[in-house]
């Protein structure tokens, strides 16, 4: 009985927290109302983002009042951090969806679809951004915004106290710049918005509107991709654009920790960092190989190929998608190779999707070491480290191991996710392409996701996108402990 | 199996199954998984995927679709002998080469090749490595 | 403020919880990992594994940049000289210095260190105490 006693406590902790969330969610669905000054004729729109707000505020605030009695203070396990995490995200998807449906404008399985694009920094769309008002077109970038920080690191900044680490933890952001929590999640959202600010100026003095610089500088810091216009950052076709774009994108692909780094003007360890020196591997080999084989059959100028392969061989892995124009007339080649930097992704502890830099440099550090420990004496001690932010970390044999094993659960979600869309009848290329882009939260769509793609295939994408997101095990974690827990309490 | 009694708060026996250890069967002996070995499999999985990865590209960009260079590079790397119609007399030299290269790192296992490879590289004796790096190993 | 705390025996982990909970940037310092478990749950700052004699420990741990080192190991010696180090090499404001045995403050005579025993804090107490009741 007392075991029980203890696990409602906790639950009750952990619903306190979904209340305080769920209320904070209420106030981002206000947010998209202030573009009325500027736009009245949205004004329309009101009620679709005003009656949800409302609704959320006093689910938020009664659940928050009634579990308010749990004062004991505990820490919580990175479990159940896990739990608030995924029951909190998938309120804010559904919050964010409803003003979708109330405007008429999608259905149940798209709105739904829209939201989680936008809360995972994905960008892949069913809407058409011609046809959609401002205040929607805000909306989008406004989820972008806040999934790219993440939820979690939103509130810590802000209003909730942290017990534990396990709430920061969970969420797949866990690096910790400054040695307090919530510190630490006030100086990310300050480095964070402060990038943001800067994107809009740049944007603005290279020719962007006002409107459209915003949701852009948003979408590319956020790695999301969402853009205003339905030919994305090709829009515009301006060279100075796609550079502040490439700038953006790679700021955002960036550890928080690197960027402090960099900040406080440490060149060295930011040189010395892995991520970085991976990334920048990544983009010399990958831009030369892609304009040979896959552009020199589209493009005759070389400064035309060189403009776009550097632009898609930079949103690919940072998992951004914004795009110049359609994949469908590249070859073979370079779709694969976009797959594959799709399926690496950006940095750890950034705005980015994918396997993350991070774990793939760790993976072939630790193969270097295998092979070093053949030639080393018998009894040698090796000390293995790399460089994370701006400490040497020491690597235990566990730790590789949990990452090849992530790496491992995410390729056999990959090829299972690919073997539902071959079921549909899909061509390969195609599969591949787009189920790399869901999971890896990339945003780049060879034209499987449109408004009219089969309801099976927007929900896969949208599981996709959750689980490349939240990094899987923490879902993993939740939900086991959730029925392990129910099926206890469920007991007599 | 070993089972531990406990006795839970109402003071009713149940049995708790302990946790599994981490122990695999191999030529019907018992061994015992450590990490280490664990990452050595590891290792062997990822340089096998890389070279996958790597032998698919060469086809790719020799202009084969990624459906058939990814059947044909599968088949060569796993010492299978399927085909789609891709290995023949006709094929260019230079993917005649890539093709015996893998069928040999297939079937010896990469590590042994590249340890072997390595050490003739550098040299057969390196005992002045051996040396620094004893004086480093604390 | 910034705090490192060096020892995380029962006075350090305290020290270091409540001064998180109050909001501080909290490094903690010990050369026993398990020795973190003490930390209550308010704890959010960097712990960092590593003997405090050791400069590199203490550079990673961002000595220089301290406002305030508490020093709580379970050896004089070490604490002497951690605190030494703190204050005279990288001339930190503040250093607290936990003396297990009082016949050690002699060390900190000539040092800009702030000292307590908790022997001493006991026997004063105990001596205030019995003074008060002979007074009676």
């Amino acid at each position: 009985m007392r075991y029980k006693k203890i696990i409602r406590g906790r639950y009750k902790l952990v619903f306190n927290y979904i209340g305080v969330l769920t209320m904070g969610i209420a106030v981002f669905l206000l947010l998209p109302l202030l573009v009325l000054p500027f736009y009245p004729q949205d004004i329309s729109y009101l009620n679709v983002f005003l009656l949800p707000s409302l609704v959320f505020l006093v689910l938020g605030f009664l659940l928050w009042k009634v579990t308010n009695t749990a004062q004991e203070q505990v820490s919580l396990s990175l479990k159940e951090g896990g739990i608030i995490v995924l029951i909190s995200w998938l309120v804010a998807i559904i919050a964010s969806a409803i003003p979708f449906m109330l405007a008429g404008k999608l259905n149940f399985t798209q709105a739904v679809f829209e939201a989680t694009s936008g809360w995972t920094t994905t960008g892949l769309s069913v809407v058409d951004e011609a046809q959609t008002s401002h205040i929607f077109l805000m909306w989008r970038s406004i989820m972008q915004f806040f999934g790219g920080a993440g939820l979690i690191v939103v509130m810590l900044s802000s209003i909730i106290h942290p017990y534990g680490f396990g709430l920061y933890n969970a969420e797949g952001r866990s690096d910790q710049l400054l040695p307090h929590v919530k510190r630490s999640a006030k100086l990310i959202m300050l480095i964070y918005s402060g990038y943001t600010i800067a994107g809009v100026i740049l944007y603005y003095i290279v020719g962007m509107g006002l409107f459209d610089a915003v949701n852009h500088s948003i979408a590319a810091l956020s790695t999301g991709g969402f853009s205003t216009r339905p030919a994305s950052i090709g829009h515009w076709d301006n060279l100075g654009i796609e550079m502040v774009t490439w700038i953006l994108m790679l700021l955002g692909t960036t550890n928080f920790a690197t960027h402090f780094a960099l900040l406080k003007g440490k060149f060295k360890t930011f040189i010395k960092n892995g991520e970085v020196r991976l990334l920048t591997f990544l983009v010399a080999v990958f831009v030369p190989i892609v304009s040979y084989f896959s552009l020199t059959e589209l493009y005759s100028s070389l400064p035309d190929l060189m403009r776009r392969s550097i632009f898609e061989v930079i949103t690919a892995i940072s998992t951004t998608g914004f795009s110049l124009d359609t994949f469908t007339n590249w070859n073979a080649f370079g779709v694969l190779s976009i797959v594959i930097l799709m399926l690496i992704g950006g940095g750890t502890g950034s705005t980015a999707g994918g396997i993350k830099l991070y774990r793939i440099y760790l993976m072939y550090k630790s193969l270097v070491w295998e092979f070093k420990s053949y030639f080393l004496p018998q009894n040698a001690v090796q000390k293995n480290y790399i460089w994370r932010g701006e400490n040497k970390l020491y690597i235990k044999p566990e730790y590789i191991r949990e990452t090849a094993n992530y790496i491992y659960l995410y390729l056999i979600t990959y090829a299972v996710g690919v073997l539902i869309y071959l079921a549909h009848g899909y061509d390969l290329m195609e599969s591949m392409f787009e189920f790399a882009s869901s999971l890896g939260t990339v945003g780049l769509s060879v034209g499987i996701t449109a408004a009219d793609a089969p309801a099976s295939i927007l929900w896969l994408e949208t599981v996709g996108m959750l689980l490349g997101r939240l990094e899987f095990l923490v879902i993993f974690f939740a939900v086991a402990k959730m029925v392990k827990d129910v099926k206890y309490l469920a007991t007599e | 199996m070993l089972n531990i009694w406990r006795l839970n708060n109402k003071s009713k026996i149940i049995k708790v199954k302990r946790p599994k250890s981490t122990t695999d069967y191999q030529c019907g002996k018992k061994i015992e998984l450590s990490p280490d070995y664990a990452r050595v499999t590891l290792s062997y999985v990822a340089l096998y995927i890389f070279t996958f990865l790597i032998g698919v590209f060469v086809f790719v960009a020799a202009g084969y679709p990624v459906v058939d260079a990814m059947f044909e590079y599968a088949s060569t790397l796993s010492t299978i002998g399927l085909s789609v119609g891709i290995t023949s007399a006709e094929m260019p030299t230079f993917l005649k080469i890539v093709q015996i290269i893998t069928m040999w790192f297939g079937r010896l296992e990469f590590i042994a090749i590249i340890i072997a490879v390595l050490k003739m590289t550098t040299s057969f004796y390196d005992s002045d490595v051996v040396v620094e790096n004893n004086t480093h190993s604390v | 403020m910034y705090v490192l705390v060096i020892g995380c025996g029962r006075t350090g982990s305290s020290i270091a919880s409540l001064l998180s909970k109050q909001g501080e940037d909290v490094v903690v310092v010990d050369r026993n990992k398990s020795s973190f478990r003490k930390l209550s749950a308010k704890f959010t700052g960097f712990t960092v594994l590593g003997d405090a004699t050791e400069i590199e420990v203490l550079e990673e741990s961002k000595l220089d940049k301290t406002d305030l080192v508490v020093v709580t190991t379970d050896d004089d010696n070490v604490n002497a000289m951690v605190a030494q180090i703190a204050s005279e090499i990288y001339e930190v404001e503040k250093v607290v210095v936990r003396i297990i045995d009082p016949e050690k403050k002699v060390i900190y005579k000539d040092l800009d260190v702030m000292t307590m025993s908790p022997t001493s804090l006991l026997v004063d107490n105990l001596i205030g105490q019995i003074g008060n009741w002979s007074k009676e």
